[in-house]
């Protein structure tokens, strides 16, 4: 058994006076591809935002642990600077904020928080080009501003961009197949495929199997009404896919 | 206001200089009309006339001028009453304004009259400082023209920090000429600064106003296209420091076709300042293919600082192209939320959606940029 990179014990989570989140306890182990997937309004979102930090919701009770650190509590920049990154469903626009300035700006705050000197012009250039050439991005769009008139597409290769480039240990995709044409699909799911390794691990949220077509999951939980009401293989979207949740939660 | 304070002005008035005619005129007209209050509708967010108030009855002085780096073998600042010059030209480009009292205000009293001509092209920018440094009130007009197709730079920085100061300031520009003005407010006083900039044709006039003023400050900008094909373009970036007020009025009168003005503002206003952006787009009926755009985007750093948008069209001809928007708020916490998420502290991430806030006008190459707040550059 693998040590548990992200560990949710039981945690209850209120959004104006509503219970979202009801007890939900979930392990992913290091090195490991997981997958949420549920129907609208069963709280993946809220999830995925209570990971990251943001602090319009109200944690009743229950325990966020990562890397063996609890982040219950943690603002959004402690937890990312321990390693988790979330790839948001709706990404914000940023006038006036280049994306190579961004990410520059991102990738020296991380590297100072864990005690690391910036790296320099050049050897930050490489770095950069090398993770967009994987995805499929120019040079030219690393100067327009941060989402600003990106297609859906464009926004959700750019977020693939900004984990490439922080490398985080652990990745929280929030509907990121949402939007994306089949082409984008292979360029971002390949693109993220090629990040895994035994040390890093992957949370999928979804509606959909088909980016877990392109990216191999170790185990599928689906969450219905704030709690993980089963959890299981690849076959588990399958049966999804054929009898919808509903007839899974019959 | 009583007669008195207006007396002292006219007290203080030159008389029996070349302009004299046209200096009693103008008072005349300013004494019609006095100094706006808050009832005058462009000054609704500037009560020039209270403000003004103690200051009226103090002597008028000569501001500081500072012009720098002009290359003076090309080009000539000089003292228009050195210069044997007929007085009709000092009051023509200034005609089409009306009911303008602190203009008027200006032209009758003014007690500096400098003229900058620039005949040839200069690559370096000519540094233009003003200063007004004492108790009194300062008037003074300033002439700044631009031969046919010449192309210039200029860094006008004020940095007047007592008094009242009334400055005019003309911009003349030439056929095919080019002008990149760049403005620097850091005024700590009363100041009410006016440009009127006329555009003949293919002339290009391209102005970045960075504005931080410290007391009650209102800039306004009256362009005419009176050349087919001009363009005109005034951008301000807008933070009141330390409870001030800056207001801003841009208005631009397209009487050719084929022109293009864009004004806009980027403001960021906090503590208990105020900032004000009034825009007029003025097409004439006989004017077609003409492009104008008014932009205002404000964001309120706290509960009692105020933004006041008005913008304004009057267009008489359907073949014209407009365009205008207005978004004043506090920073979308979303958009905080995501820049923490990549590991930025709050600080730094309202930081950041400031600075990208003021780079739409002001980049990294800017000449303004080393005079921004350390918080933005």
């Amino acid at each position: 058994m693998s040590k548990n990179l992200l560990e949710i014990s039981n945690l209850y989570v209120e959004a104006e006076g509503k219970k979202i989140l009801k007890g939900l306890t979930l392990n992913i182990p290091v090195g490991e591809v997981h997958a949420i997937m549920g129907p609208n309004g069963s709280g993946k979102s809220v999830l995925s935002n209570v990971l990251s930090g943001k602090e319009d919701y109200n944690i009743k009770s229950g325990k966020i642990k990562f890397r063996g650190k609890d982040i219950t509590k943690l603002p959004p920049n402690e937890i990312s600077n321990l390693g988790l990154f979330m790839a948001f469903q709706y990404p914000v626009e940023i006038p006036g904020v280049t994306i190579m300035n961004f990410l520059k700006t991102i990738h020296e705050s991380k590297r100072k928080a864990n005690g690391l000197e910036p790296l320099n012009p050049k050897e930050f250039l490489k770095l950069v080009r090398e993770k967009s050439n994987t995805l499929g991005i120019d040079d030219e769009v690393l100067k327009r501003q941060l989402n600003v008139g990106f297609s859906g597409g464009e926004k959700k290769r750019n977020e693939a961009l900004q984990l490439l480039v922080l490398e985080p240990a652990l990745t929280i995709l929030d509907e990121t197949d949402s939007g994306l044409d089949v082409d984008a699909l292979d360029v971002v799911s390949a693109g993220i495929k090629g990040m895994l390794n035994k040390d890093n691990s992957l949370l999928i949220i979804t509606h959909y199997k088909k980016l877990l077509d392109k990216i191999k999951v170790k185990k599928i939980h689906i969450l219905v009404d704030g709690q993980i009401i089963k959890s299981g293989s690849y076959e588990l979207a399958e049966e999804i896919e054929r009898a919808g949740f509903e007839g899974l939660i019959k | 206001m009583n007669n008195l304070s207006y007396n002292n002005l006219e007290k203080n008035m030159k008389k029996n200089d070349f302009l004299n005619s046209q200096r009693l005129d103008k008072f005349k007209k300013f004494l019609d009309l006095g100094l706006p209050n808050k009832r005058t509708e462009t000054w609704k967010y500037f009560d020039l006339k209270s403000n003004a108030r103690n200051l009226l009855a103090k002597e008028v002085k000569d501001s500081d001028i500072l012009i720098e780096d002009l290359d003076i073998n090309k080009n000539k600042y000089y003292d228009l009453e050195s210069e044997n010059t007929s007085p009709e030209i000092f009051f023509k480009l200034n005609k089409f304004i009306k009911n303008e009292s602190v203009i008027d205000m200006n032209l009758a009293c003014a007690s500096q009259l400098k003229v900058l001509d620039i005949k040839s092209n200069q690559k370096k920018p000519i540094s233009v400082t003003i200063k007004c440094e004492n108790e009194h009130i300062y008037l003074p007009r300033i002439q700044i023209n631009l031969a046919d197709g010449v192309k210039a730079k200029i860094l006008l920085k004020n940095f007047s920090s007592n008094g009242f100061t009334n400055l005019l300031i003309e911009y003349s520009l030439g056929t095919g000429s080019f002008l990149e003005l760049s403005r620097l407010n850091q005024s700590e006083s009363l100041l009410v600064e006016s440009n009127i900039i006329y555009l003949k044709e293919n002339s290009n006039f391209n102005l970045v106003n960075l504005s931080l003023p410290k007391g009650l400050s209102r800039f306004q900008a009256f362009s005419n296209h009176i050349g087919k094909n001009s363009f005109c373009s005034s951008n301000t970036i807008s933070i009141p420091q330390h409870n001030s007020c800056d207001d801003i009025l841009v208005d631009n009168v397209l009487k050719k076709s084929n022109c293009e003005s864009n004004s806009g503002i980027r403001a960021i206003v906090d503590n208990k300042s105020t900032c004000s952006f009034q825009s007029l787009i003025d097409v004439e009926d006989s004017v077609t293919g003409s492009k104008a755009e008014q932009d205002c985007k404000a964001f309120l750093l706290s509960k009692d600082s105020v933004m006041n948008a008005l913008p304004k069209m009057k267009i008489y001809n359907d073949n014209v192209v407009c365009k205008h928007g207005a978004t004043v708020g506090s920073l979308d916490k979303q958009e905080i939320f995501y820049l923490c998420s990549r590991g930025l502290t709050e600080k730094k991430a309202i930081s950041l959606l400031l600075e990208g806030h003021i780079s739409t006008y002001i980049d990294k190459d800017s000449i303004l940029r080393k005079y921004l707040p350390g918080d933005f550059r």
